[in-house]
């Protein structure tokens, strides 16, 4: 990269040009616009609100609410076997006959795996990565060579 | 006093500037203006901590920078993949047939300041942002590059670059006067 080197009386020229320009003025309709947003904001029912922001009676009770769930979760949990089967018997085998189902597509995919040689594997990688290589410069070298001529035209 | 009504006289006194300090780092008066608003909404969040505070003008100076400098980060990241060269080469290229385009600048005064703001305006993004938080907001080049995360090297270049456009816009000798209008020429 062209590393220059500061000038100091160019910097010292432009400096004082710089600094010597005035404030520009805001546009009239800001003030407006911050008050309106100010008042929508305002208007917006609490619960759309930041919780800080919420009033303290609801920040308590979400609070009392929040403890209370986390704390009869966690006794559910912890104190009790809590097994699906003690819910739903019919959900509990149909959930088993489906991860059974599962667990025999995952040990022949394992064993597929397997059989295939690894330099089978990287190679594959390899077309797969050209491949998108190849489809982002692509897409890159159309987008500038013909999308942004059109645009320009 | 109402709130509003001391946020109305806060606003009236920092409008301005918090406009100005926008509108140099993004040069767009209409996302200047939108910069503007959303760093009164967050000065209104803290207005009971900021009210009676001295330095409630370099606190909001500072809020408005990080916009601005988050709304381009935002922008920059969005066209990254396909225009990053392209934006590059055509703000560099516009800039120079503007220069090339416009008569020379022969004015003083409100003349030369229209010219400098339009001319810093222009500048390209990588060029104009250093160069106003060098000269605008006096920070350091090392705090430039730490916070545009880019290095100190290229932060000079950009910097000197933009100075030797605009010293060219401007078309100023040596001394800072404009050609062409110095006694006995």
């Amino acid at each position: 990269m062209n590393n220059q080197q500061p000038d100091p009386s160019l910097e010292e020229l432009i400096g004082r040009k710089l600094r010597a320009l005035p404030e520009r003025k805001a546009p009239a309709s800001l003030q407006a616009n911050v008050f309106a947003a100010i008042r929508a904001r305002a208007a917006r029912p609490w619960y759309q609100r930041a919780w800080f922001q919420w009033p303290r009676h609801f920040q308590v009770l979400s609070l009392v609410a929040f403890l209370g769930f986390s704390g009869a979760l966690g006794w559910l949990i912890t104190g009790h076997e809590l097994t699906l089967a003690s819910f739903s018997p019919l959900l509990a085998e149909r959930v088993s006959s489906i991860a059974s189902e599962i667990g025999w597509f995952l040990n022949l995919m394992t064993a597929f795996v397997r059989a295939v040689p690894t330099s089978y594997w990287l190679a594959a990688v390899g077309v797969m990565a050209g491949m998108l290589f190849t489809c982002a410069g692509l897409g890159s070298a159309f987008y500038r060579l013909v999308v942004l001529d059109l645009r320009k035209d | 006093m109402s709130q509003l009504e001391e946020f109305e006289t806060f606003m009236m006194n920092y409008q301005n500037m918090v406009f100005t300090t926008a509108v140099r780092l993004l040069g767009n008066e209409t996302d200047a203006a939108d910069i503007s608003q959303n760093a009164f909404l967050k000065a209104f969040e803290h207005f009971e901590n900021i009210r009676t505070s001295p330095t409630a003008g370099g606190w909001l100076k500072t809020v408005t920078t990080n916009l601005c400098l988050n709304h381009l980060q935002r922008y920059r990241n969005r066209w990254r993949m396909f225009s990053e060269l392209r934006n590059e080469r055509e703000d560099e290229s516009s800039f120079e047939s503007d220069l090339a385009a416009e008569a020379p600048v022969d004015g003083l005064g409100e003349d030369e300041r229209s010219i400098l703001e339009g001319a810093l305006a222009r500048l390209p993004e990588a060029q104009r942002v250093p160069l106003v938080l060098y000269h605008f907001e006096d920070l350091s080049y090392e705090e430039i590059a730490a916070r545009l995360k880019v290095s100190v090297g290229k932060v000079k270049t950009d910097i000197h670059r933009g100075r030797d456009a605009l010293k060219n816009k401007l078309k100023l000798d040596a001394e800072g006067e404009p050609v062409g209008l110095r006694v006995g020429s």
